[in-house]
């Protein structure tokens, strides 16, 4: 990496932490409390520029690379993670028509979600399937005027507030396909969720669609290509966020485990002069370290442009959730009674949103399916290379 | 024009995820469970990147990508330059 290269990440960095800096700690606590984000939020965001700096600029966007758009989420998961599951979502809905819409397509949906005109929800999960997502039960009958869309999602981030869904359904042969769905057609009514674990302000929504019509030109990706290639390219986008949403949350942990740990006394000395307090410090800062290599690496390679990509950001996903969760669990320990509390850490906060990552952008389970399933052949082939090797042949 | 043969760059790429140590040129990587289907973004990337061009909407099926001669035919196709 170049010094330019460098500075200029550095710099986006600042940049996203200034914006999210306006936000005051009690404001963030406020949403979550209120399940609840208030409007003029994402408008700031948009008006900051935040919310397509991965698009290229023909398109509305600002031309980060993967590792800039990493270190965005990175600042939004130490600030919120409500509000980074808006900027994942909002992400996948653009990264689809990125990836797999047509070139009319892209100009026609891509500069006003880019610029934040409009935001967009991932609408795939549904009330029967999830994990298994090939067993979606959405509808979409062809029409004279285009297709008609019925069935239900559910568990959708923003869909309370999204302006346009990106709708995964079959068509009457069962090929999977996907389809922009805008929040205000007839038929369509959203339900926002509350009484959630964590996200709470991300604006959860359950969607019903009833013979909702939509262009035959809002199909993204062609007929059998919803999952394996509509959904599964924006997924990995999904992934890249969630990693890094995890990772900079992990290091909010960190640093309010150890400002707390030098503040608070017990028994004459600082916490963080025990050692059974700095054994769970020395693993939390131990996963945070191998986790931002992950996250690291994975966002490199797909700057690159590297076919192997996809399986370094499933694994990073995988390993940054986890490790984070179990250093949030540690961050509340270490704080105590405070940690238990909103009104005095947003360490709870944390720990009760970081579980989630482990769930959303593809189950943990489904990432190990995918790192097993796809990543034992590094290993067989290199055994074989070795073996080849060590013979002198 | 040469007619580039990818088959060997398509088994190389393949074999970082493939766990069987043989697998014919034919063989549905698909169908025989080698890979899963969550490969199929990481073959369009691959075809991009090895081609540097972008694989389109109306490409993106599974029929391309389900064996090592499916692939090549395909990169085959999308590689010629266009005549007329």
């Amino acid at each position: 990496m170049d010094k330019h290269q460098s500075s200029q990440r550095a710099e986006r960095r600042l940049e996203v932490a200034r914006v999210l800096a306006g936000f005051s700690p009690a404001d963030i606590a406020a949403w979550d409390q209120a399940e609840s984000l208030p409007a003029d939020v994402p408008a700031a965001l948009a008006q900051a520029g935040l919310l397509g700096t991965f698009i290229d600029t023909r398109n509305g966007g600002r031309g980060w690379d993967a590792v800039c758009f990493g270190l965005l989420c990175a600042e939004f998961g130490q600030a919120s993670l409500s509000l980074l599951s808006i900027i994942t979502v909002h992400s996948m809905v653009m990264e689809a028509i990125r990836l797999s819409g047509t070139e009319q397509q892209r100009a026609d949906w891509l500069p006003a979600l880019a610029r934040g005109e409009k935001l967009g929800a991932f609408a795939l999960t549904e009330p029967d399937f999830g994990s298994e997502a090939t067993g979606i039960q959405t509808t979409l009958v062809q029409c004279e005027d285009g297709y008609r869309v019925s069935g239900r999602k559910k568990w959708i981030s923003y869909a309370a507030r999204a302006d346009l869904l990106l709708v995964f359904g079959k068509l009457e042969d069962g090929s999977a396909v996907a389809c922009l769905l805008p929040a205000d057609t007839d038929g369509l009514s959203i339900t926002p969720m509350k009484g959630l674990l964590g996200f709470r302000a991300a604006m959860l929504g359950e969607i019903e669609m009833q013979d909702c019509l939509i262009p035959a030109a809002n199909l993204i990706g062609g007929k059998g290509a919803g999952i394996n290639y509509v959904a599964a390219g924006a997924l990995d986008l999904g992934r890249l966020a969630i990693a890094f949403g995890s990772l900079g949350a992990m290091e909010a942990c960190v640093a309010d485990s150890v400002t707390y740990a030098n503040k608070r006394k017990q028994f004459g000395q600082a916490l963080s002069k025990h050692q059974l307090i700095q054994q769970m410090l020395a693993d939390m800062i131990t996963a945070y370290k191998a986790a931002e290599r992950l996250c690291w690496h994975a966002a490199e390679l797909r700057t690159a442009g590297s076919p192997m990509a996809t399986m370094e950001t499933a694994t990073a996903k995988y390993f940054t959730s986890t490790h984070a969760v179990t250093v949030a669990n540690q961050a509340v320990q270490i704080h105590g009674a405070a940690g238990c509390s909103a009104g005095e850490s947003r360490t709870e906060r944390f720990y009760r949103d970081l579980k989630i990552t482990e769930i959303i952008e593809g189950s943990n389970q489904m990432q190990q399916v995918m790192i097993a399933q796809n990543g034992m052949g590094e290993f067989v082939q290199s055994a074989l290379r070795r073996k080849r090797l060590l013979a002198g042949n | 024009m040469t007619n580039t043969n990818y088959k060997q760059d398509i088994r190389t790429f393949l074999e970082n995820f493939i766990s069987e140590e043989d697998f014919a040129d034919e063989d549905d990587i698909f169908e025989l469970g080698l890979v899963s289907s969550l490969m199929a973004m990481q073959l369009v990337l691959f075809v991009e990147k090895t081609l540097d061009i972008r694989v389109e909407s109306e490409d993106l099926n599974l029929d391309n990508f389900r064996s090592i001669d499916r692939m090549d035919t395909f990169m085959q196709k999308v590689s010629a330059p266009v005549h007329g």
